[in-house]
């Protein structure tokens, strides 16, 4: 045994090293199909995290335009215009906001109600610089209020998509 | 005043609105009318033409104003070439009766009353 290993051992040490490198190759490659796998897992949690990230504030600028729009119904019927007229004005400020500055992320739909929210919007401020709510006839005054309503369910409608994109129930 | 554009968009309006197929909404002003075009634009049809800078009466024949935010892109009146007061008038009726869902309603007061 110790003879033939003698006197083949050039043979046996070539046979070795292929043996050794062929392992090493297999080996580099598992590694480097793993770190790809890795760094586009990596790529896919840091765009995840960033969603939930624009998503949240997305979130929570829709939930303002909820808010202070469901604040000019409430003003109208108190008859403060004044208040009114700043909920419908601070409204329009932040719908403007959200369609600047998410614009191409938003959806089609999204666009649409934005562009429907804003009009009105615009209409309820010309309405309430006109004159008093007092002046307001009925049917007046009822124009109004539903006009803020729509202008409310609009963004309500549009807080619950961004929710249920947030929570993973919807894609985005 | 001849556009021959603005002339297409008033017909093609015409034309989807006696087919029920433009969503009309009303708005805050008993007097104006609106609906969302594509997502960006706006479609306004009013009474009125313009409001009197003295006493901010409207005044004047129906009028429908094309806007992109802010921005009023073409106002559609009977001055256009191609467009009468007549016709801006039965247009408004028509968007008025749509809007505020008058058809249906009358359906569902008809149902009451031949229920008597």
């Amino acid at each position: 045994m110790w003879s033939i290993l003698t006197r083949h051992w050039k043979v046996l040490s070539d046979v070795a090293g292929t043996l050794f490198s062929l392992a090493g190759l297999f080996v580099s490659a598992l590694a480097m199909k793993y770190a790809k796998s890795a760094k586009k897992l990596a790529k896919e949690a840091a765009d995840a995290a960033r969603r939930v990230a624009q998503t949240r504030t997305l979130h929570e600028y829709l939930s303002d335009c909820s808010r202070t729009a469901s604040d000019i119904s409430k003003y109208i019927d108190s008859e403060q215009p004044q208040m009114a007229l700043y909920s419908a004005r601070e409204t329009l400020r932040i719908a403007l906001f959200i369609s600047t500055r998410w614009e191409p992320e938003l959806r089609a739909s999204t666009k649409r109600s934005l562009a429907t929210a804003k009009a009105q919007l615009e209409i309820i401020i010309d309405v309430l610089l006109k004159g008093p709510v007092t002046d307001l006839g009925r049917t007046a005054k009822a124009s109004l209020r539903k006009s803020a309503q729509l202008v409310t369910n609009l963004f309500t409608e549009e807080l619950g998509l961004v929710t249920r994109i947030r929570e993973g129930v919807e894609d985005a | 005043m001849r556009d021959d554009r603005a002339l297409r968009l008033f017909h093609e309006i015409q034309s989807k609105t006696s087919e029920g197929r433009m969503p009309w909404e009303p708005t805050a002003d008993e007097n104006i009318f609106m609906t969302p075009i594509k997502d960006k634009y706006v479609l306004l049809i009013r009474s009125y033409d313009f409001l009197d800078d003295r006493t901010g009466e409207p005044m004047g024949n129906p009028s429908i104003v094309f806007r992109e935010g802010p921005r009023d892109l073409v106002t559609i009146n009977s001055a256009l070439e191609g467009a009468t007061a007549m016709e801006l008038r039965e247009l408004y009726a028509n968007v008025k009766r749509q809007a505020l869902r008058i058809d249906a309603k009358i359906d569902d007061a008809l149902g009451d009353i031949e229920a008597l």
